[in-house]
């Protein structure tokens, strides 16, 4: 693919502080470019509609902000606001003992050095992400820092939002959790238009650290999501992350968990539904690095309509890692005979005395239950409806907000109401 | 209010009901007795509507409506009721959600008003008490962890709360204990009228100790081969079914 444009696009802009990290972003970019279905983390889902977007979209100088509705602080979160991956001008970021939050556009001097270090060590893959790019073209990014001991009792949310605009956001998230502190944080993904965005969010948890992670992506059916998170664990501490993928016509996400130390934990709970014409590519790659780490990875996919899923949970287990104990489930539901989901598990083993589950189904709705449903006077596409719901509980009831809950239950029951309409078999 | 003429059922090219007639009417409680495997389940979830059962000859008629060409949901509105004999657990769709979506649908297609949340919810207490059935249990998944005898309590609940026309009950009496039994012949009694009807299957006559029918049939290779009234399951108790099929198939 040609990454001319983008290079030319690159060299012209103004050099800010985040200089050398744009640098070795662009770098690695050109070494490989935009990834293709050669490679076997990209064999279902086609980059080019991503690289499009992006040579397309970067070009464009980003549009003024002034008008975005800052959130007001909603009570059961500390919300911060992004528009097309810039902080919107005008907001308090969120204050508390023993939290540090800035804006990387705007990072104090004595914090720069930090955060270029953070980045410069940042595990990227250049053929199988796009984290490379994200760097090169940051657009904003906070730096949030919970400092040892500190217990934030409010998630702080981060909302990504979409205005419309031909924009190319390319955020980037830099989080640390200090030692024996606990925090929960949201990322939250909406907005209409045809969009992009290039999310990466960095995340190292410090011994002892508890840390509840939800995303959600709700964006609008026109816009291409694609996402990188990654998560270190420290000695003895415990993450829980909750993805919910339910907007973009086009969404990848990719999540690299490294238990790096002894006793690290990990769950992670995953749903994705593709529908209309929606191409979801989920990936985990959960590596336990060290020994007595444990992870349980819980990962559902629906497809309807036309939709594509594609689900690679991969647990390795390295040497050394003995006592590792790691559980990896994937169930599908198909609700439409041209929906499609690959699924494909994998466990790579080089410790001894580990223990490893996985397995993964695909399937459709059970015909049983439905007829038991319907018997009782619910009728045929409510019942349908009920069961995807019944399927989808298990990971709905994981989000730890119930005003967010209750909005995925309501979005879903709105898609399938309109799924089950379009799909009757 | 059900006349079932000739009717012939295959499944998978297998002929189950090979002429089966039977006319319930409003107010009859009709008992269905049969070996294992003579087909009742069969013509239980063909009144229903359960797809892959093969209908090849012969109709059923409800309240002068073609039955047969009715879906599901459209028996159940015009009250149509079946007890499985096997409930279907189904986790992440809760109890109460579901008898509030069911009696709604109901309430809907007979042009009445719904029902509103506070009043259900008593309403679902007060059955859910009379078929001893603890207020834990509606709010988890539907027939989820609960035990034999408990889904079959449920089934009634179920039943008590749409307050059905006709009643096809299938072998709610199997695998209960003698208390859970009363319970369950409770709920029934208690849903007697003039204008509604009650089809138990059942294998064992035990049920009928507590439930008083109009009429028991024997049913055999997919027919009924006699008809009688509370005495001949008690015959069927003392000579077993091979005594009345010999004696059936001597006539
Ligand atoms: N889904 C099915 N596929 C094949 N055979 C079936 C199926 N359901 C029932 N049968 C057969 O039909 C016959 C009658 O079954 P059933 O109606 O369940 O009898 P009963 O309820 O009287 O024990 C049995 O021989 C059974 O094996
Ligand atoms: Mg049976």
């Amino acid at each position: 693919m040609n990454t001319a444009g983008l290079e030319k696009v690159w060299r012209d802009r103004p050099a800010d502080w985040l200089q050398p990290a744009r640098e070795k972003g662009m770098a690695d970019f050109l070494d490989t470019g935009f990834p293709d279905r050669r490679s076997e983390a990209w064999k279902y889902t086609d980059a080019e509609p991503l690289a499009d977007r992006s040579q397309a979209y970067l070009k464009t100088t980003p549009v003024a902000l002034d008008s975005a509705q800052l959130p007001t602080e909603s009570g059961d979160s500390l919300p911060i606001l992004f528009v097309n991956g810039r902080l919107a001008p005008g907001q308090m970021l969120p204050a508390a003992p023993g939290l540090q939050v800035a804006s990387l556009n705007e990072a104090p001097s004595e914090r720069q050095a930090q955060i270029l270090s953070r980045l410069a060590s940042f595990p990227g893959r250049p053929r199988e992400d796009l984290s490379a790019l994200n760097a090169a073209f940051i657009s904003d990014g906070l730096w949030i820092e919970l400092a040892p001991d500190t217990v934030l009792e409010k998630p702080i949310e981060i909302l990504f939002s979409s205005d419309g605009a031909q924009a190319a956001a390319q955020p980037r998230i830099i989080v640390s959790v200090g030692a024996d502190s606990q925090c929960k944080l949201i990322e939250h993904y909406s907005g209409s238009g045809a969009g992009l965005v290039n999310a990466v969010t960095d995340i190292h948890c410090d011994h002892d650290a508890r840390l509840e992670w939800l995303k959600l992506q709700l964006e609008s059916t026109d816009s291409l999501h694609v996402a990188l998170q990654n998560l270190s664990l420290g000695r003895n501490s415990r993450a829980r992350l909750v993805q919910i993928e339910l907007g973009s016509q086009l969404s990848r996400n990719d999540l690299q968990a490294n238990l790096a130390a002894p006793g690290a934990h990990v769950d992670v709970y995953g749903l994705f539904l593709a529908d209309g014409q929606a191409h979801m590519d989920s990936r985990l790659e959960i590596q336990h690095q060290a020994p007595n780490t444990t992870s349980q990875e819980s990962y559902r996919g629906i497809a309807a309509g036309q939709g594509r899923g594609i689900f690679n949970g991969k647990i390795i287990v390295q040497p050394g890692a003995d006592g590792t104990d790691a559980k990896l489930s994937n169930r599908n539901l198909l609700l439409s005979s041209t929906a499609e989901i690959d699924t494909k598990p994998e466990l790579e083993i080089y410790a001894d005395d580990v223990k490893c589950a996985h397995g993964a189904t695909t399937g459709q709705l059970d015909e049983t239950a439905l007829f038991y449903l319907r018997s009782r006077g619910v009728d045929a596409a409510q019942a349908r409806a009920m069961l995807v719901r019944a399927f989808a509980a298990d990971i709905v009831t994981q989000i730890p907000l119930e005003r967010l809950r209750q909005q995925v239950e309501t979005e879903l029951s709105a898609r399938l109401a309109r799924d089950m309409e379009t799909d009757t078999p | 209010m059900l006349k079932v003429d000739e009717l012939r059922v295959s499944v998978g090219g297998k002929a189950i009901l090979q002429g089966l007639s039977l006319e319930i009417r409003p107010g009859e409680i009709h008992a269905m007795m049969g070996p294992n495997g003579s087909g009742k389940s069969t013509l239980a979830h063909v009144l229903a509507g359960r797809a892959g059962y093969e209908v090849t000859g012969g109709s059923v008629t409800y309240q002068g409506h073609d039955l047969l060409a009715m879906e599901p949901e459209e028996r159940a509105w015009a009250g149509l009721f079946l007890g499985f004999q096997y409930p279907v657990e189904i986790p992440g769709v809760n109890n109460v959600y579901l008898l509030k979506a069911a009696l709604n649908a109901g309430r809907k297609h007979r042009g009445e008003p719904e029902m509103d949340s506070i009043s259900f919810l008593k309403l679902v207490r007060e059955k859910a008490a009379l078929m001893q059935i603890d207020d834990s249990f509606l709010s988890r998944g539907v027939n989820e962890g609960f035990s034999g005898g408990e889904k079959k309590r449920n089934e009634i609940l179920q039943m008590t709360l749409l307050e059905p026309k006709l009643a096809v009950l299938d072998e709610t009496d199997s695998g209960l204990d003698i208390d859970a039994l009363k319970v369950v012949a409770n709920g029934v009694n208690s849903m007697r009228s003039a204008d509604r009807s009650f089809l138990l299957i059942t294998h064992y006559q035990r049920l009928l100790d507590y439930i008083q029918p109009d009429y028991v049939h024997v049913l055999a290779e997919g027919r009924i081969v006699r008809t009688g009234d509370k005495q001949l399951a008690t015959q069927l108790e003392a000579d077993g079914y091979d005594g009345i099929l010999a004696e059936a198939a001597s006539l």
